[in-house]
């Protein structure tokens, strides 16, 4: 091991595979989540009806069941909040395949950081 | 206002705050909820769920922009997530059970905290600063944080990475700002990886970009699973901001950025008094 401040040359460690990869999921993710998002608002407002306010994860299976359009809207919104996560996902089975420990053990504590923000909402 | 206005001039307004937001190198957030609140009437506690959601969104294009750019150091992000993400839950939860007052001068106390670091950005910390030799668990070698970049002659520079377990406990807090209030918390993050860890300004602005997303969705994650985000308001201001973040983008190399920066210092006083007066009942 080289010893911290005293050795330590400026090597660069950049995990250049994944960093092609990510912008291009970032990118889906945003365009994918956006087009669900905008059908949703121009289809609720040809509808004129008026949204009757927010709703949680556990009515959202419900809203597009019936075909409503604020399902679509909530899909777009969560597809959108779960891209930060795949990225975090796809940085994980990339250092897996690395056998990078250290980064195995930071992306998976963020992974499940992410996935208890939603345990921890819906409680 | 009816619903239908309110959600026009969102739209509006958050195509102009993405624009300007991305003049000034802020993320949208600390425009938005202000405008939201002051112009449009909007409760702050549903404000500050809807900008977290238009946060990520614009992250999501600018996060991928700086990674292909090369100008995000991916591993000292992915490090520093996993304090950004447990604070936006933090703060999240804690913005959850304050009420309308308390969120009004919190972020009005932000705002003025902010001006400084705008007006002046901290210096870049000098290398092997005091703690970076004793912090054995958290070397920065071991991290493998040190990187490279290309500087705005072309010219290939190279640094080292100080205080990771400093920048870790600042990055928390970083998140909780940022859950709390609904904003991306590069405030927070820039002056960190910039004044306590020695990354060069164009790294931390980079870095900060591909962090927002997973700090802004920690938060947004939680709003969204409690029914806290508005159907209507948040995907409206999600659109606008990534939309006008991406004309404010072309733009960005024509303007003095000083200037715009020092005017934008004053439109932030008067909006942090302004909701100070709001939550005191001086303003509606």
């Amino acid at each position: 091991m080289t010893g911290p401040g005293l050795v330590a040359p400026p090597l660069d460690d950049r995990p250049q595979e994944l960093e092609v990869r990510i912008p291009k999921l970032l990118r889906a993710g945003l365009l994918a989540s956006s087009a669900l998002m905008a059908a949703g608002l121009v289809w609720l407002a040809f509808r004129g009806a008026p949204p009757d306010g927010a709703f949680d994860l556990v009515d959202l299976g419900r809203l597009l069941a019936a075909a409503d359009p604020r399902g679509v809207i909530g899909l777009g919104m969560l597809l959108l909040l779960l891209t930060p996560l795949a990225r975090v996902a796809a940085s994980l089975l990339y250092f897996a395949r690395q056998r990078d420990r250290l980064y195995i053990a930071l992306t998976a504590t963020v992974l499940c950081t992410l996935v208890a923000a939603v345990a921890l909402g819906t409680v | 206002m009816d619903p239908l206005t309110v959600a026009v001039l969102l739209l509006l307004v958050s195509v102009l705050t993405g624009f300007l937001g991305s003049l000034l190198g802020l993320g949208g957030g600390f425009l938005l909820v202000p405008v939201m609140t002051l112009a449009l009437g909007i409760d702050i506690r549903v404000a500050v769920a809807v900008s977290i959601v238009a946060v990520v969104a614009t992250s999501t294009g600018s996060g991928a922009a700086s990674v292909r750019r090369g100008i995000a150091n991916t591993r000292l992000g992915m490090f520093l997530e996993v304090a950004t993400a447990l604070g936006g839950i933090a703060g999240a939860f804690v913005a959850l059970y304050l009420g309308r007052e308390a969120l009004l001068v919190l972020f009005g106390v932000a705002l003025l905290t902010a001006i400084p670091f705008l007006l002046k950005p901290l210096r870049a910390a000098p290398p092997n600063g005091a703690m970076a030799a004793v912090d054995n668990l958290l070397a920065p070698s071991r991290l493998r944080l040190s990187g490279h970049f290309e500087d705005e002659k072309g010219n290939l520079r190279t640094y080292t990475v100080q205080r990771p377990a400093l920048g870790l406990s600042l990055s928390w807090f970083a998140g909780v700002v940022a859950g709390l209030l609904g904003i991306g918390g590069g405030i927070v993050k820039v002056p960190t990886m910039r004044g306590v860890m020695g990354v060069p300004m164009k790294v931390a602005v980079g870095t900060s970009n591909f962090m927002i997303g997973v700090t802004a969705s920690a938060a947004a994650l939680v709003y969204f699973s409690r029914g806290a985000v508005d159907p209507v308001l948040a995907p409206t201001a999600a659109l606008g901001v990534v939309l006008g973040t991406r004309y404010g983008a072309r733009f960005m190399d024509r303007v003095e950025s000083r200037d715009l920066v020092r005017a934008f210092a004053a439109i932030m006083v008067v909006m942090a008094l302004s909701m100070f007066f709001k939550a005191a009942g001086v303003l509606p």
